[in-house]
């Protein structure tokens, strides 16, 4: 009835309202978030004073780096302790996640209460707390009340690792992990949601057309469940790698801010920056090995 | 082959099988999520000495409320929580909403530049706000957009430049525009979940002549209403944890509460109760970590509800 130019001027007037929703944000992108990076990385090579005539920057060249790099004692050490807890508690908070999302997902009785139960994380998120609650029950009276409460005493899980045979290094991933247990559970919970979310996705067509072909859970889970989740795991590894990275108990974060602190603001945007490089590498691998090998092998369901 | 054995049966097995595990699981990793909170509560509402004593570490057998007392002062209570409504949790709902519109800007219409525009977006996922916080803070002493309004001071001597610094503005200020606490991510959930809208009522409104800003405001947000309450819940808990970008904006004015609680060593340590082992710190630490926890925590048991169900619903779509 109406032509075909109807819809066609509609598209070109919807260009015209896309902007008129975007165009804040686009100057917000500018203003508040890459004009600020650009002037933390300049940061990181100069020397800035705040003053009562202002701000006063000074460009210095690498300086800054030699110092966190050469001179100091500390800053490497602490580099590699936020890598190894990034290692330890990324592929731990996927797999809790992953399984709580499971178990959570789906129709069973006291569904509310437990997901009430298990988003409560969600809401007391802060490192902050959970930092102050292990630094305060870590003093040694405190420390045995906790564990033996906890009933962690009862079973000695050093001792049961070990008789499990199993590669030294992954038995020192797992008594890694499991010390520091309270903190990775409690940093799972956005995690749990956004699969829950990505599970909730699944149209449940594939899984009636699993059951017609007689697909058992197992193969259910593999075939039907795990490709259509990569996206929401790839989405989920960033956000848990941002997490640590952007965590109070993060080592280098909290060096940096001690340097601002001591109003050495190049010197704390070094150490920064420096960080986030090897960050920044990371997710790209992991970009990369998701475009390489799960699309190519899932194709446009992944 | 096991065909006699009838399928019903199986499947019945199977499932009470499948939800024991579950249950099973479910209370087991429950207490671990739940634990610190019990001793928390536990810790803070007793004296020292049953502290120690691991006989009464649940319930404890002599109730002290002094130690909220103690703590109530080291925070600062009420002006940092009132520092926390204004600065933090405005900002929340700025967020919001704002996030809400520019998500429907990207999820609904194609323009040109999409591509980057969505990049920049993704970009923003992955640099977190310490990185740049210190930058932040100190444009916020002379706002300036790419050094214009600077260009202006130098060749007029008119410095326009606005100093919002130790004012409500610093967290306003990003969240007015989509680049505030991680709105990168909520904008993400929101184009989740507009994707799976259907989009015929908003085309009709436009057929009849509605302008984008009325479709978007009368059809698409009311139809939202499931998604921002997990958008509110996350925006509101990301805002009342921030203190990087809090503790470095605000010197000579009231902190909020979350900056409080993230330096709260400082003043015990100037009391001497704080001396790395010393265990009278404890108890005040661990009231002052649930006097921080406690209003999020009972907005969210009133919205549990409405929260848990709106999780079914972000992911409507992949």
């Amino acid at each position: 009835m109406f032509g075909k130019s109807k819809p066609k001027s509609l598209e070109r007037l919807k260009e015209r309202y896309a902007y008129m929703f975007i165009s804040p944000w686009i100057f917000g992108m500018i203003v508040f978030f890459l004009y600020p990076i650009f002037h933390s990385v300049y940061l990181s090579f100069s020397k800035m004073s705040i003053g009562t005539e202002g701000v006063i920057t000074q460009f210095l060249g690498i300086e800054n780096y030699y110092k966190i790099l050469v001179t100091d004692p500390d800053y490497l050490d602490s580099v590699l302790e936020a890598f190894k807890s990034m290692f330890v508690s990324v592929p731990f908070i996927l797999v809790v996640s992953m399984v709580l999302a499971l178990l959570l997902n789906g129709s069973y009785k006291g569904r509310i209460f437990y997901r009430g139960l298990y988003f409560l994380p969600v809401i007391i998120a802060s490192g902050t707390v959970l930092q102050l609650f292990l630094t305060a029950g870590s003093t040694n009276a405190t420390q045995a009340a906790v564990s033996d409460a906890a009933g962690f005493d009862l079973i000695d899980f050093d001792a049961v690792l070990s008789g499990l045979n199993l590669p030294s290094f992954i038995e020192d991933y797992l008594s890694l992990a499991l010390s520091e247990i309270f903190m990775l559970v409690w940093q799972s919970g956005i995690q749990t949601i956004l699969i829950i979310a990505g599970l909730q996705s699944i149209p449940e067509l594939h899984y009636e057309v699993a059951r017609v072909e007689g697909a058992n859970a197992w193969e259910t889970f593999w075939f039907v469940t795990f490709p259509q989740l990569i996206r929401t795991m790839v989405l989920v590894v960033i956000f848990s790698i941002i997490e640590v990275c952007a965590a109070n108990t993060n080592e280098v974060i909290s060096a940096a801010y001690r340097k601002f602190n001591d109003i050495e603001y190049g010197v704390g945007s070094a150490m920064l920056w420096f960080y986030y490089i090897f960050v920044a590498a990371i997710m790209v691998i992991i970009f990369l090995i998701y475009q390489k090998v799960f699309v190519k092998k899932w194709g446009e369901s992944a | 082959m096991m065909k006699i054995s009838p399928a019903k049966l199986k499947k019945g097995l199977t499932s009470v099988g499948i939800n024991g595990f579950r249950y099973l699981m479910l209370t087991v990793i429950g207490y671990i999520v739940i634990y610190p909170l019990i001793y928390m509560v536990s810790g803070s509402i007793k004296p020292l000495e049953a502290l120690l004593d691991v006989r009464f570490i649940w319930v404890p057998r002599y109730i002290s409320f002094d130690m909220f007392k103690t703590a109530f002062e080291y925070l600062d209570f009420i002006p940092s929580l009132t520092r926390t409504f204004t600065l933090q949790i405005v900002s929340a709902f700025i967020e919001v909403f704002i996030c809400a519109a520019i998500a429907y800007g990207f999820s609904r219409f194609e323009f040109r530049g999409k591509g980057i525009a969505t990049a920049f977006l993704m970009l923003s996922l992955m640099v977190p706000l310490p990185m740049y916080s210190l930058s932040l803070s100190v444009n916020f002493r002379q706002l300036d957009f790419l050094g214009i309004l600077g260009l202006i001071d130098s060749l007029t001597g008119l410095d326009l430049r606005l100093n919002v610094f130790d004012t409500d503005l610093v967290y306003w200020l990003p969240s007015i525009f989509g680049v505030g606490i991680r709105s990168g991510m909520l904008i993400y959930i929101y184009m989740q979940f507009f994707k799976g809208l259907p989009k015929e009522l908003e085309d009709a409104a436009y057929v009849d002549g509605a302008g984008p800003l009325r479709t978007f405001l009368q059809i698409a947000l009311p139809s939202s209403g499931v998604v921002i309450v997990t958008v509110i819940v996350l925006s509101i808990v990301w805002h009342w944890n921030e203190s990087f970008l809090a503790q470095l904006c605000f010197t000579n004015e009231t902190r909020p509460l979350s900056v409080m609680i993230s330096q709260i060593e400082v003043p015990l340590h100037q009391d001497g109760l704080w001396l790395g082992t010393q265990p009278i710190a404890t108890t005040i630490v661990f009231a002052a970590c649930l006097l921080f926890i406690a209003i999020p925590l009972v907005v969210y048991l009133i919205l549990q509800r409405k929260f848990v169900k709106s999780i079914d619903r972000v992911g409507i779509t992949g």
